[in-house]
């Protein structure tokens, strides 16, 4: 994406500031999550939740291995992993007026080389891109569409992009809006036969984890598969709540995968450390 | 061995979910079966479940009730009273459009609160009594409606005679929809085809909680008797039944005319509730049903006090022929037992099972019918039920309901109103009934609101 870059890269010349984060007091302590660990080849090192994030959230990336960006229905934050808490460090309401939405949705996607995300609901007539700087987080930048001219189809949580229209793209990974997951390649889309929920991450090349299929009354669980032109399953991690988003980043041989999760006492954010077993 | 507990423990403070990740997703149509149509898209009375169903998928109002009186924002984001609670100013959501993609605006508002009050809608005939010069416009002698205007920033303020307990209710009717001149709603869907027994919708992008999850509604006529083997076919995907899923908020009521023989006379009507064993009724004919306790349903007014269980009054023998008219959507066992009740009193009964829309038309001494109010709001419903027959004190006990704010008082008044009521046997409750949803595996997110409407805007195929 040249165009984008030189787009950001100008804004940045400019010097457009920094905004100072608002005074952010909100430092949610992370506890211990027990977790069933009965994934094939994949064992969980540590599980650490933070409840009482404010949401509902819609999606989440790793910027950096302690920090995280988290855009919800009304706003865009960054938290950072501090010690035994996760701490809030810039907040961005979203500008009203918000567009009337029945199932609200959003992405974060990252640009390479920059220190910098783009931000996409379907509540939002336009998509944002943000910069940040240790805590400081500012937009400097809003247009029609996400790099490529990906957007949602208006009020609907469907992204129209030039692979098709998809519910979620990520780490090469696509979710039509049947569920289907596909891996993506040079923009071009192979769908597998497998159905996952709206939220995927990748956090090794050859495998995805991802949220359930299964329809609203039943439990959930964060799933994890082979990658392949059949993906196999290798197992499952069952969770309280619904899994809303997903975000991985290695770290050497482990990977940080953040999971939001909404209970029915809020949203969480659940802080993984996996690595692989029996390579 | 501590720890081993320990972790065991922890494991078993980790519960399965109630809830999955999928879902809800856009796109896909549906087909809702329904015993009849709407005759018209137009705001109009609803009078059935179905009505409910299909005029609330067309068409909003400006606000919504609750049973304690709780006003909730549709249209109308905000209000604000003056002059002692005498004046209502409504502001409107800014940036809402109609299905024809006019703005919607306080004219519109304005000119569809006034075709309401002419129409024959108990919440209309009460708004008209309650604002100024509602009374003659209503009638028809007047094109001024003094009561009623938009101000320079476009709010629409109601100025009444009185101030009221909820002075805006009788705006919660479907009947009170906001139209454009032209007649298009503001509802979740957009009506696009009508056959005789066969609706077509498209989703509404513009509706004020967001587009439907669904591309496209149908609504298919089938007989109520018919609707579970037509979703069994895969001739539809749902449809709203009298049945467990909500709580219970339709009363089956039995209606005797007073003002025909036999039951123009009080000791009559008085004998025929006295006779009718509600109790053994549901228990043997109708298990998802519940014994009705009053007029209204619990969620509208709750009965202070748990009936007991009482044997039937020995019945006296009544004389004459009376025709009943029946609902369709009434269990034929149900009516059944009724018209049994009736002639163990000594009346020869004629049935006639009619579509629920026509249970109040035509010619009959007494009707057995579904009914839920216009408006879910206990004063206004009562007010309903009082316009089917007769009672002075009912009638006093209702308008001092009416015009008091204590909430207090006016639940003891309501209580006490309804008491006279049913003390005039005109409209005898037989039993309080829920709705649900009856649907194909993979439809999500149908339900019922608190008022029993069925609601489609939030259904969605599971892929």
């Amino acid at each position: 994406m040249p165009a984008e870059r030189a787009c950001l890269a100008w804004v940045l010349v400019l010097g457009a500031p920094l905004a100072a984060p608002a005074a952010e007091d909100l430092v949610l302590p992370l506890d211990p999550a027990a977790l069933r660990d009965e994934v094939a080849g994949v064992s969980v090192v540590s599980s650490v939740q933070a409840a009482g994030v404010p949401g509902p959230i819609l999606d989440l990336a790793f910027l950096a291995d302690d920090r995280l960006a988290v855009v919800s229905v009304d706003a865009v934050s960054l938290y950072r992993r501090d010690g035994g808490a996760l701490r809030r460090e810039a907040h961005r309401p979203h500008p009203l007026p918000l567009l009337p939405v029945r199932a609200p949705a959003g992405s974060v996607r990252l640009v390479e080389t920059e220190q910098a995300f783009w931000v996409a609901t379907n509540a939002l007539a336009q998509v944002h891109l943000f910069t940040w700087e240790g805590s400081r987080l500012a937009e400097v930048q809003q247009a029609d569409a996400l790099p490529g001219g990906t957007r949602y189809r208006p009020g609907t949580n469907v992204l129209e992009s030039p692979s098709g229209p998809l519910v979620r793209q990520r780490q090469g990974l696509a979710v039509s809006p049947d569920g289907r997951l596909g891996t993506l390649d040079d923009g071009e889309v192979s769908w597998t036969a497998l159905r996952v929920g709206d939220a995927v991450a990748r956090p090794w090349p050859r495998i995805v984890a991802a949220s359930s299929p299964r329809p609203p009354g039943t439990s959930d669980a964060l799933a994890f598969y082979e990658l392949a032109a059949e993906p196999r399953p290798l197992g499952t991690l069952p969770l309280d709540g619904s899994v809303r988003a997903l975000a991985a980043r290695r770290r050497g041989d482990e990977v940080a995968l953040a999971v939001a999760v909404r209970g029915d006492s809020g949203d969480r954010i659940l802080l993984l450390r996996l690595a692989r077993e029996d390579r | 061995m501590r720890r081993l507990l320990g972790a065991l423990l922890g494991l078993a403070a980790v519960p399965l979910a109630a809830r999955a990740s999928l879902g809800p997703r856009y796109g896909g149509e549906i087909v809702v079966g329904v015993a009849e149509l709407v005759p018209t898209e137009a705001p109009v009375l609803a009078q059935t479940t179905d009505d409910r169903l299909l005029l609330g998928m067309v068409h909003e109002r400006l606000l919504d009730v609750e049973p304690d009186g709780t006003v909730q924002r549709r249209l109308a984001d905000g209000w604000a009273s003056a002059a002692d609670g005498r004046e209502w100013s409504l502001r409107l959501r800014p940036g809402l459009t109609f299905h024809d993609g006019g703005g919607i605006t306080g004219a519109d508002a304005v000119r569809s609160i006034r075709r309401f009050l002419r129409t024959d809608s108990p919440a209309a005939r009460r708004l008209a009594a309650d604002l100024d010069g509602g009374g003659a416009f209503a009638k028809g002698a007047t094109e001024t409606l003094a009561g009623l205007a938009v101000d320079d920033a476009g709010q629409v303020v109601l100025r009444y005679r009185a101030p009221l307990a909820t002075p805006l209710a009788p705006l919660a009717s479907l009947g009170a929809a906001v139209t454009s001149s032209g007649g298009a709603g503001a509802g979740p869907f957009v009506p696009v085809l009508r056959l005789p027994t066969r609706l077509g919708f498209t989703a509404f992008a513009g509706h004020l909680g967001g587009r439907p999850f669904l591309d496209a509604a149908h609504v298919a006529v089938a007989a109520p008797r018919a609707q579970l083997s037509e979703l069994q076919a895969g001739r539809i995907d749902a449809f709203a039944a009298h049945a467990p899923g909500s709580d219970p908020c339709v009363t089956l009521l039995l209606v005797l005319d007073p003002a025909r023989p036999p039951f123009h006379d009080p000791d009559t009507r008085t004998a025929v509730r006295e006779a009718l064993d509600v109790q053994g009724l549901v228990q043997n004919f109708w298990s998802d049903a519940e014994a009705a306790r009053g007029l209204l349903a619990p969620t509208l007014l709750a009965p202070e006090v748990p009936a007991s269980p009482r044997p039937p009054a020995a019945a006296p023998t009544l004389r004459g022929a009376v025709i009943l008219r029946v609902g369709s959507d009434v269990p034929p066992l149900v009516s059944q037992r009724v018209v049994a009740h009736l002639q163990d009193l000594g009346l020869e009964v004629a049935a006639a099972a009619v579509p629920p829309r026509e249970v109040w038309t035509g010619r009959a001494h007494a009707r057995l019918v579904l009914w839920s109010p216009e408006v879910a709001e206990p004063g206004l419903a009562l007010q309903e039920l009082l316009s089917l027959g007769e009672g002075k004190a009912a009638e006093g006990l209702l308008a001092e309901a009416w015009e008091t704010r204590d909430a207090a008082r006016r639940r003891g008044l309501l209580d006490q109103a309804q008491s006279a009521l049913r003390a005039h046997a005109v409209v005898l409750p037989v039993a309080w009934v829920p709705v649900a949803w009856r649907a194909r595996d993979g439809v999500q997110g149908l339900r019922v609101a608190r008022d029993g409407r069925p609601v489609v805007e939030d259904a969605w195929r599971q892929p």
